[in-house]
């Protein structure tokens, strides 16, 4: 066996793989020469082999439900937990985890991921003229315990022993800092890939690089934005109807072209002929309308900005350089948010589709002995606790924790001669237990003992994977033993699970319509309390066509309330949220205004 | 006891800058960092010993959590119930009532579903994390205070009642920071 490691980009949109070839990290393109594999799964209708890479991608718009995209959003994640359905089949697995079902089988995320990095595999292979078998793969670094398994069981489905799961914006922090071994700085990585959002922290010095903080989105990248920008040009283009499979894919398509013309240019021109029937679509699409669409989304990346910078300790002004990563940071209103966020220009020289797919053959270089000068210490994105006394969360191991590390923790049994304890084990930052995800259930042996005589020291280890293991020492029989921990919902079978499924469905039909109006119902009374409230503060900046307006609309809804007619008040809310648009933007301004007087007086 | 400051190659003092706790961890995790072990036999040992070496990092960066190896490795254990000094109630009455508000706040933020209902929480919101702020300041300008009497502290003979008494007050005022600093942000979003 030979010493060759490879690094792998798993991405959302796109894989990568690459290895280090005389010193240096190089990425390796498949026979047309391209180094991008996109990460597609297309099933034949036949059911010959799965077709993998660009061939696949090129069947997504004539048979979207056989084409498999996108499938890292999925990784550890349960069926419950998926937002937006793609337009291929998804069931739930026995253990509530979603699964792709296709002609009557069904494939694990990492089922499909596996076929991706195979296809990987056998490219480098080709290249290097010799076999693979060991690899570092890269994961977001807001992915959970769950999702980081997930990907590291894809690695062993494709035959890599999976040498290390690395985090993709320290991935591309090393790729950055291989340039720059000589200086000493304080780095911000701001990643926004296909689907997942990332903001590391990180300080390099002489070559160590070490995170300080890292904080995420596992569900916001590209695919939201085109998401997005599918349902605006839908509700242009056809406002009545909902558009068959086929028009959608299509619009899909030129949805996606749009928002990357978009990037350098001014517009973008939308032409399909006979999208829908005989129907044509046509339409210029500003940059300005783009970013209005995207704007809430891309506002999403503050949060965790500014939470990474408070667990730092850190102000924009300590940081020397804020890389912007992924290829969704080619958009310009990302770009112009990372620099106002930070305040300051961002660095875009690394390249957005390979400095993730760099830092992953970097790491692999640092495993395998030849890039010895350099070392990263990075740390666990989630804290780590157990359930105790009243639903809380007991913190043992916090977030940005460096790994590896650990933690233990003593149990004993509360009664004579208990066989057991249960304990639930949980990954997140807020306080309550059921807030949090669940990482399993563990159950801890003791030997029959008196009351409070059986004691068992629990060792929580995080690895340098960011994987947790379990080990138990029994101190009456100073025995060591390593604990499963069984996923929280594996002993629901299937049938149960359908059983699950449907009850909610029949359960979900009966009080569709009460539900619906008691929603109305709210909307409408909060609508109407806050214009009450707004009114009187605002009233001398409105003109009297708005305050006419909102008048209006306030009437229709106090009229729809007091008839009890869902459709009516449906209309009439939405007419005035729209009518107090201006009044709720004016609020805002006032607020802001305000606020800036106060900072003056106080500066 | 494992002497953290002597593992990590510091001096064994009260005051250590955050920063200088850092380099020296990234110096010694560096040289012996499992990832460049070459046998799989050595990757075990550097594992062992890449763990001590985090633990120190994690203890020594904080300044309660190293006073508080500083007196035990002088055989002070602090106790595990302690009563809060006087100097501090003060504080823990106002940051308890501030956060509180707080959560009320962040309560209506989550449940207003409307762009108006939304709008008129704006300025309360600023308000509050104004308040929050300046409350935030307060108790780091008071930890500043306190981090400064430990310098002074090492170079006179060592007090052990107050180096506690400064370990109790810094431990409580690091946590109400986090809790406010923790609203601030739930207030941004």
């Amino acid at each position: 066996m030979n010493d060759l490691i490879a690094g792998i980009d798993l991405g959302t949109t796109h894989s990568l793989i690459g290895i280090v070839e005389a010193g240096f990290p190089i990425l390796l393109a498949d026979a047309h020469g391209s180094r991008l594999t996109p990460s597609a799964v297309f099933f034949p209708v036949d059911g010959s082999a799965p077709v993998i890479g660009t061939a696949a991608l090129r069947r997504r718009v004539t048979e979207a439900t056989r084409t498999v995209l996108s499938v890292k959003r999925l990784m550890g994640r349960r069926l419950a937990e998926v937002e937006n359905f793609p337009p291929y089949a998804l069931t739930a697995a026995a253990n509530g985890d979603a699964q792709i079902s296709m002609d009557g089988r069904n494939y694990s995320p990492a089922a499909i991921s596996a076929l991706i990095l195979r296809e990987l595999k056998a490219l480098a292979e080709a290249r290097l003229e010799q076999p693979l078998h060991r690899a570092v793969i890269t994961v977001p670094a807001y992915f959970n315990d769950a999702q980081r398994q997930a990907t590291k069981h894809a690695g062993e489905l494709a035959g890599f022993t999976v040498e290390r799961i690395l985090n993709e914006p320290t991935a591309a922090a090393l790729a950055y800092g291989l340039q720059h071994l000589q200086e000493t700085a304080k780095i911000a990585v701001f990643d926004l890939g296909g689907g997942t959002f990332d903001l590391s922290i990180l300080e390099m010095r002489e070559g160590v690089f070490q995170v300080l903080a890292t904080h995420g989105d596992t569900q916001l990248g590209g695919d939201d934005f085109d998401a997005a920008l599918l349902a605006h040009l839908a509700a242009v283009a056809f406002p009545e109807t909902d558009l068959p499979a086929e028009a959608r894919s299509r619009l899909h398509e030129a949805a996606l072209a749009a928002k990357h013309t978009l990037s350098t240019a001014d517009t973008a021109t939308i032409s399909l002929p006979f999208l829908h029937g005989s129907r044509h679509f046509e339409h210029e699409l500003t940059r300005r309308e783009f970013e209005a669409i995207i704007r809430p989304l891309v506002e999403r990346t503050r949060a965790a900005c500014r939470q990474a910078m408070a667990d730092a300790r850190l102000t924009p002004a300590d940081l020397q350089q804020v890389l912007l990563v992924g290829g969704s940071s080619r958009i310009p209103l990302v770009r112009q948010t990372a620099e106002e966020i930070f305040q300051q220009a961002p660095n875009t020289t690394t390249h957005p589709d390979e400095a993730i797919a760099l830092g992953a053959v970097i790491q692999a270089g640092i495993l395998s002995g030849a890039m010895q000068q350099l070392t990263l210490l990075d740390v666990t994105p989630l804290s780590l606790g157990i359930e105790t006394f009243g639903g809380l969360m007991n913190v043992l191991l916090p977030r940005n924790t460096t790994i590896p590390c650990k933690a233990g923790e003593m149990f004993t049994n509360a009664v004579d001669h208990q066989p057991a304890a249960l304990i639930h084990i949980l990954q997140g930052e807020r306080e309550m237990a059921r807030d949090n995800w669940t990482l399993g259930q563990l159950t801890v042996p003791f030997t029959p003992a008196p009351r409070g005589q059986a004691r068992v020291g629990v060792q929580f280890t995080i690895d340098a994977d960011g994987i947790l293991h379990v080990l138990a020492r029994d101190t009456l029989t100073q025995q060591d033993q390593h604990l499963e921990i069984r996923h929280a919902a594996v002993q629901v079978d299937d049938v149960q699970v359908e059983e699950m499924i449907s009850a909610s469905v029949e359960h979900a039909l009966e009080d569709f319509t009460e539900r619906q109006w008691t929603e109305a119902e709210m909307k409408g009374r909060e609508l109407l309390t806050a214009v009450a409230t707004a009114l009187p503060m605002a009233h001398d900046h409105l003109d009297p066509t708005q305050l006419a307006a909102i008048l209006h609309a306030k009437a229709q809804v106090e009229a729809a309330l007091a008839a009890k007619s869902l459709p009516a008040l449906k209309a009439a809310n939405q007419s005035l949220d729209l009518a107090t648009e201006e009044l709720a933007a004016l609020l805002v301004e006032q607020a802001l205004q305000s606020a800036l007087a106060r900072q003056g007086l106080l500066d | 006891m494992t002497d953290y400051f002597e593992l990590l190659g510091l001096p064994r003092r009260a005051a250590l800058d955050a920063g200088e706790v850092r380099a020296a961890f990234q110096r010694s995790g560096a040289a012996q960092h499992p990832d460049h072990a070459r046998e799989p036999a050595e990757r075990g040992a550097r594992a062992v010993a890449f763990q001590s070496l985090q633990e120190a990092y994690a203890a020594l960066s904080s300044t309660p959590r190293r006073l508080r190896h500083l007196l035990e490795l002088h055989g002070r254990v602090p106790a595990r119930a302690e009563v809060m000094d006087d100097a501090l109630m003060p504080h823990f009455t106002s940051v308890h009532a501030l956060l509180q508000q707080a959560d009320a706040l962040l309560a209506q933020k989550s449940a207003a579903t409307t762009p108006l209902a939304k709008a008129l929480l704006t300025a309360p919101s600023l308000e509050m994390e104004a308040s929050l702020a300046a409350a935030a300041g307060a108790l780091l300008e008071r930890t500043g205070v306190l981090h400064g009497q430990l310098a002074a502290w090492d170079a006179a003979p060592p007090d052990w009642e107050a180096l506690a008494s400064v370990r109790q007050a810094s431990a409580f005022l690091e946590k109400w920071e986090a809790q406010l600093q923790q609203r601030r942000l739930s207030l941004l979003l």
